[in-house]
C-alpha cells in the first residue's frame, strides 16, 4: 500500500513511511492526513513517541492490522476482567523493560491505539498489583 | 516531554509538579526510577482503571505522595463506581456522608465475590438435625447459634474447618458437609440456656446476649459463664445492643431497657399493640416493628413513641438500618427501602425492591456493596446496593423447600440456618499466594 503518512519520532530525524492500513489504527492522528500521497511534504515529528518505540508500535500494529475492531468495555464487570486472553505473539512483544512499556502506554494513548493501550496498561497493571502469571511466562 | 492533551494536562500537571519534584528526589536518592510514574496523570489513571480499588487506596497510595493524591480524590471513586454500574442511583438511599472510597472497595470486592461465588468463597454445611431459630456472628468472628432444643453454641469460625477442595460454592456435596458432632470439640455450649426457644441473640466485644421464649435476656462471657439473667414478662422476640445498655422486645408488646450492671432491667414500655418483632437502634432513636404492621420511632431515653410508619402490605418482619438507609423485609416476601432521618427521627419511603422473596423474609444485612436478604422460600439473595436493585447471586438451602429461618453476614462470612438443621457458611477462600 502506499505512503500516506510520513513520521517521525521526536528525539530523531529517521523518517517513518506509514501506509494507510497502519495508519487507521492510530484513531487519534488519523484525520491529520487525507488520502492524498504525503510523500512530498514535511514529516511529522510526534511529541510522545520516540523512535525506537514508534519501531514497535509499528511492528504491534502490522501484526494486528487484520484484527476485527474491539468491542466496547462493558460495564458491571471489571475491566480487567474483560481482557484476559493474551496471545504469545502480544507476550513475548511486550517482553521488554518497564521503561520501555511505560513509553508504549504513553505511545497507545497519544496515538489512540485502542488495542495496544489496553494491552499495555493491563501488564503493568498486573505487574503492580503482583498478578504473577505473565511475569512467570515472561521468564520462561 | 509529555504534553499529553493539551492545556488541561498541562494545568494538572503543574498541580502536581511540586510532588514530582519530590518523587524525583527519592527517585535520584534511591537509585531507581520507577518509570510508570513518569506517565502524565491521566495515563496513570488509566491504567489504575485495571487496577482493583482495594489495591490502588491501600497499596498504590503508599508508593509516593503524588499517587495518595491521587487515590484520597472522591470524585474518582464516585466517577468509577458510575462508570461501572451506570444508570442506577447509588446509594440508594441520597446522603452526603458516604466514603466513596469504602463505597468503591465494597462494591467492587461483594460483587467480584458474590458475580462468581464459586472461584471466590467456599461453604460448609453443619448438620445440627434440628431447627436453627438463630445464628449470629460477632465483631470478632465467633458464630453463635440458638437451636429449638435450647443449646446455644459459640463457634471461632476460623476453628471450623472448610473443605480445601477447588469445586467451593458450585458443587455443594458430601465433602463439604459435616455433622456437629465432628466440630464439637472446637465450641462451647449450653445445653439449656434457655428454658425455652432461643430467639435472639446480640453481642459486643467482650460478652454474648441471648433472649428466648422462656422470657428472660441472659448474659454470657465468650467462655460460655453465665454474667446474669433478666426477667421479661414474656417471650423475648428481639434485642439489641450498644454499650451497657441492652434493649428486648417482647411478644407482650414490650420494650425492655436493661442495663448489663442493674439486676433488674431499669425500664420497660408498652409501645405496640401486639408482639415486637425486631428492632434497630441508633444513637438517639430506638425504632422497631411489630406484628400490629406499625414501627415505631422511639426516643431512646424516654422510651416515648415519636414518629410511626407503616409499610404498604404485611407485616415487617426484619429491618437493617446502617447511616440513613433502612431495609425492610416482610411477611410477605417483600423488601422494602426506607430512608431514615436521624434529626427528626422519621421513615420515608423510597422504594419496594421488585421480585423480593416468596415467602417471608426472615433476615436483611447491608454494607456498601450489597444487600442480602434471606426467606423462608428457602432462597438468600444478594442484591446490588442501588435503586431498583438487580440481583447479584441466589444461595440456596442444601435440600429443597428447607425454610431458611435465620442469616447473617458480616466481615465477608455469610451464614444461614434452616429449618431441617443444616447450617451454611460462607467465606473467603484462603489463596496462598
Amino acid at each position: 500500500m502506499a505512503t500516506i503518512a510520513q513520521l517521525k519520532g521526536w528525539d530523531s530525524e529517521e523518517v517513518f513511511n506509514v501506509d494507510g492500513e497502519i495508519l487507521n489504527q492510530f484513531s487519534s492522528i488519523k484525520e491529520l492526513f487525507g488520502n492524498a500521497d504525503a510523500s512530498n511534504s514535511e514529516p511529522l515529528s510526534l511529541p510522545n513517541v520516540s523512535a525506537a518505540t514508534f519501531q514497535k508500535v509499528i511492528e504491534w500494529c502490522k501484526h494486528h492490522k487484520d484484527d476485527p475492531s474491539l468491542p466496547p468495555l462493558k460495564c458491571n464487570k471489571a475491566i480487567s476482567e474483560q481482557i484476559k486472553d493474551v496471545s504469545d505473539w502480544d507476550r513475548e512483544f511486550l517482553h521488554v523493560d518497564q521503561k520501555t512499556l511505560c513509553e508504549l502506554i504513553l505511545a497507545a494513548g497519544y496515538l489512540g491505539i485502542d488495542g495496544l493501550f489496553r494491552l499495555t496498561c493491563k501488564t503493568v497493571a498486573d505487574m503492580i498489583s503482583g498478578t504473577t502469571s505473565d511475569e512467570n511466562n515472561f521468564q520462561h | 516531554m509529555y504534553g499529553f492533551n493539551g492545556k488541561s494536562t498541562n494545568l494538572r500537571l503543574g498541580k502536581h509538579l511540586a510532588l514530582q519534584h519530590k518523587m524525583e528526589d527519592y527517585q535520584s536518592s534511591s537509585g531507581e526510577s520507577f518509570p510508570f510514574l513518569e506517565l502524565p496523570p491521566e495515563l496513570i489513571l488509566r491504567v489504575c482503571d485495571y487496577l482493583d480499588s482495594f489495591t490502588v487506596i491501600n497499596i498504590l497510595s503508599k508508593v509516593c505522595l503524588f499517587l495518595s493524591d491521587l487515590a484520597n480524590d472522591e470524585l474518582i471513586w464516585k466517577t468509577r463506581i458510575r462508570k461501572r454500574w451506570p444508570r442506577k442511583r447509588y446509594p440508594a438511599v441520597q446522603t452526603n456522608n458516604i466514603d466513596w472510597k469504602d463505597a468503591c472497595i465494597s462494591r467492587e470486592s461483594e460483587y467480584r465475590k458474590w458475580a462468581n461465588p464459586a472461584e471466590h468463597m467456599q461453604r460448609k454445611d453443619i448438620h445440627f438435625g434440628i431447627c436453627i431459630d438463630v445464628a449470629h456472628i460477632t465483631k470478632n468472628d465467633h458464630l453463635i447459634i440458638g437451636l429449638r432444643n435450647h443449646t446455644l453454641y459459640n463457634f471461632k469460625i476460623s476453628d471450623i474447618p472448610m473443605a480445601c477442595s477447588s469445586d467451593g460454592v458450585a458443587q455443594d456435596g458430601e465433602n463439604h458437609s459435616i455433622y456437629v458432632n465432628d466440630i464439637s470439640s472446637k465450641t462451647t455450649f449450653q445445653k439449656f440456656a434457655h428454658e425455652g426457644w432461643i430467639w435472639a441473640i446480640c453481642s459486643d466485644e467482650s460478652k454474648l446476649c441471648s433472649g428466648g421464649w422462656d422470657a428472660k435476656i441472659k448474659l454470657w462471657e465468650y467462655s460460655g459463664e453465665e454474667i446474669s439473667s433478666y426477667k421479661c414478662g414474656s417471650a423475648v422476640l428481639c434485642s439489641s445492643m450498644m454499650g451497657n445498655e441492652i434493649l428486648a422486645g417482647t411478644f407482650n408488646k414490650t420494650l425492655f431497657k436493661i442495663d448489663s450492671r442493674c439486676k433488674e432491667p431499669i425500664a420497660s414500655q408498652k409501645i405496640h399493640a401486639r408482639a415486637v418483632l425486631c428492632m434497630q437502634q441508633t444513637k438517639r432513636w430506638i425504632i422497631t416493628s411489630s406484628e400490629s404492621k406499625i414501627i415505631n420511632i422511639i426516643d431512646r431515653n424516654t422510651l416515648k413513641t415519636i414518629n410511626t410508619a407503616k409499610i404498604p402490605a404485611g407485616y415487617p418482619g426484619c429491618m437493617s438500618l446502617v447511616g440513613n438507609t433502612m431495609y425492610i423485609g416482610s411477611n410477605l416476601g417483600a423488601i422494602y427501602i426506607y430512608s431514615f432521618d436521624e434529626q427528626l427521627g422519621c421513615l420515608a419511603y423510597i422504594e419496594t425492591i421488585e421480585n423480593g422473596h416468596e415467602k417471608t423474609v426472615r433476615s436483611v444485612r447491608q454494607t456498601l456493596g450489597c444487600i442480602v436478604t434471606a426467606s423462608k422460600d428457602s432462597m438468600c439473595k444478594i442484591w446490588e446496593p442501588s435503586g431498583t436493585p438487580s440481583v447479584i447471586h441466589t444461595l440456596s438451602s442444601t435440600k429443597e423447600k428447607d425454610e431458611i429461618c435465620t442469616m447473617d453476614y458480616r466481615n465477608d462470612k455469610l451464614v444461614m440456618g434452616t429449618g431441617e438443621g443444616t447450617l451454611s457458611l460462607f467465606r473467603l477462600k484462603q489463596t496462598n499466594t
